[in-house]
């Protein structure tokens, strides 16, 4: 993906823009940062799309990386990959004639995609199962019996997940989906044995209940 | 194709259509803007938000999104500033060519026929127009947008009972906003009907809608408490107390 991506990104800021870099380290974040944010302030100056496709390319990879810890670390149930998408969407359609450019392009990049994975994450959370459109729809004859069991059921669970603080769902995946052990996670937590338990215990109780408050409906 | 090649090509195609929705929906900003100019011979009706941008504004905003995604939307019709309250009903007109231009005959479209209908005084069709859009599935903000100009036809048709039943449904969903609740108002001032008035007042001081432009607002209730004073033999300044804004910081709701 480096070769001859310098020359591509010379040829569309101009070589003084690069100041004297002569090579494109793409692991090195001050390299990625310098190019990108002259690439996007081409996009902005001059509506230039092939400097939007530059920095697509320039930077996608890093920013899915990015988004797929941000996602396993936050709990996130959703394709990481579409918040990446919809990063650059974003950033494609922003006119905004009074928006300062990021100094570091990757710091603000991952600032934004944090911030939009909490926003995925506390919406999901704050979805109902029942998410009539309107009342009228839903007086219209849209009804629990309407939705498959299982798939109340799966939904009601993912909900209830996200409703968990963050700590409770760490605790929770690490047992039940990494497989490990008690005293393994308090290795990897850095915490007594006693206090992970505890963590797991509680943990348990409060998806019961977040999914029986999930599984209510609209009576809830 | 790699999975990274096949990533960035989605992104592309997902910013290609996220601009290409953009210039549509700068189109169709652009129609309304122009509509909230045409003279209205019924002054008791709110139909517009305050909050509209200037076109000129608009048109800059539409050539960069025409420069960034390649579309050649006929920007050339569009006005290139706020028309004349004459010459608004064919700018607006002129707008809808390039939302369909750009997008088909989409809902914003179908929400500008319907908008260009109740401008015209051809309330049934606007109100055929306006049920119309809600079969098709909308956001959250473009249905309330559609119901609270809808409100405006049925208060225009007299079906004031079916405005306050969809005050009532956006209420619901959306808490009581200001035009919403302003058109709940003027629909209860028509029946005389003093208790709903006043409730929906209430509902209006304690609105949580940040309010963009107050003394856009002001001067509303200022035009209109002689009107409702009328209907509902009261006296104006009792009127203006009872229909004011909520505090800068928002209602207790």
């Amino acid at each position: 993906m480096a070769d001859g991506m310098l020359e591509r990104v010379r040829k569309m800021v101009g070589s003084r823009a690069l100041g004297d870099l002569t090579e494109l380290d793409l692991s090195n974040d001050l390299h990625v940062d310098l190019a990108a944010s002259e690439l996007l302030k081409r996009l902005y100056e001059f509506d230039d799309a092939d400097a939007f496709r530059l920095l697509v390319e320039l930077t996608s990879d890093r920013l899915a990386g990015m988004s797929d810890e941000l996602a396993a670390e936050l709990g996130l149930a959703t394709d990481p990959y579409d918040l990446v998408t919809a990063f650059f969407s974003r950033l494609f359609v922003d006119i905004d004639p009074r928006k300062e450019l990021p100094l570091h392009f990757l710091a603000s990049a991952s600032d934004r995609l944090k911030e939009d994975t909490e926003t995925a994450i506390r919406d999901l959370a704050l979805s109902d199962v029942h998410v009539p459109a309107s009342p009228t729809i839903w007086e219209d004859g849209i009804t629990e019996a309407h939705i498959d069991t299982n798939e109340l059921i799966a939904r009601a669970s993912l909900i209830g997940f996200h409703r968990l603080d963050v700590s409770f769902r760490r605790v929770l995946r690490a047992k039940d989906t990494e497989g490990l052990s008690a005293s393994e996670i308090a290795i990897q937590m850095g915490a007594p044995y006693t206090e992970v338990e505890e963590l797991l215990q509680t943990a348990r109780e409060r998806l019961a209940k977040a999914i029986d408050d999930a599984l209510k409906g609209p009576s809830s | 194709m790699s999975p990274t090649e096949a990533m960035i090509q989605e992104i592309l195609d997902r910013s290609a259509r996220a601009g290409r929705d953009k210039l549509g929906q700068l189109a169709y900003e652009m129609a309304t803007m122009c509509l909230s100019k045409v003279e209205f011979e019924y002054a008791h009706l709110v139909r517009w938000i305050g909050d509209t941008r200037d076109v000129a504004d608009i048109h800059r905003d539409m050539e960069h999104m025409e420069s960034r995604t390649g579309i050649d939307s006929d920007m050339s019709i569009l006005p290139l500033a706020n028309p004349a309250s004459g010459a608004a009903m064919k700018a607006s007109r002129a707008c809808l060519v390039v939302v369909e231009g750009v997008e088909g005959d989409s809902t914003r479209v179908q929400v500008v026929r319907a908008l260009l209908s109740q401008s015209e005084g051809d309330l049934e069709e606007s109100e055929k127009l306006f049920t119309r859009v809600l079969k098709t599935p909308l956001t959250r903000s473009m249905l309330v947008h559609v119901q609270q100009n809808r409100q405006a036809t049925l208060l225009r048709l007299q079906r004031y009972e079916d405005a306050i039943r969809i005050g009532d449904e956006l209420r619901k969903m959306a808490g009581p906003t200001l035009t919403t609740m302003f058109n709940v108002a003027t629909a209860h001032a028509w029946l005389r009907d003093q208790s709903g008035f006043e409730a929906s007042c209430r509902q209006f001081s304690r609105s949580k809608e940040t309010i963009g432009d107050r003394s856009w607002w002001n001067s509303v209730i200022e035009a209109e408490a002689e009107w409702f004073a009328d209907q509902l033999a009261r006296d104006p300044a009792d009127i203006e107390t009872s229909l004011s804004l909520p505090p800068e910081t928002g209602g207790d709701a």
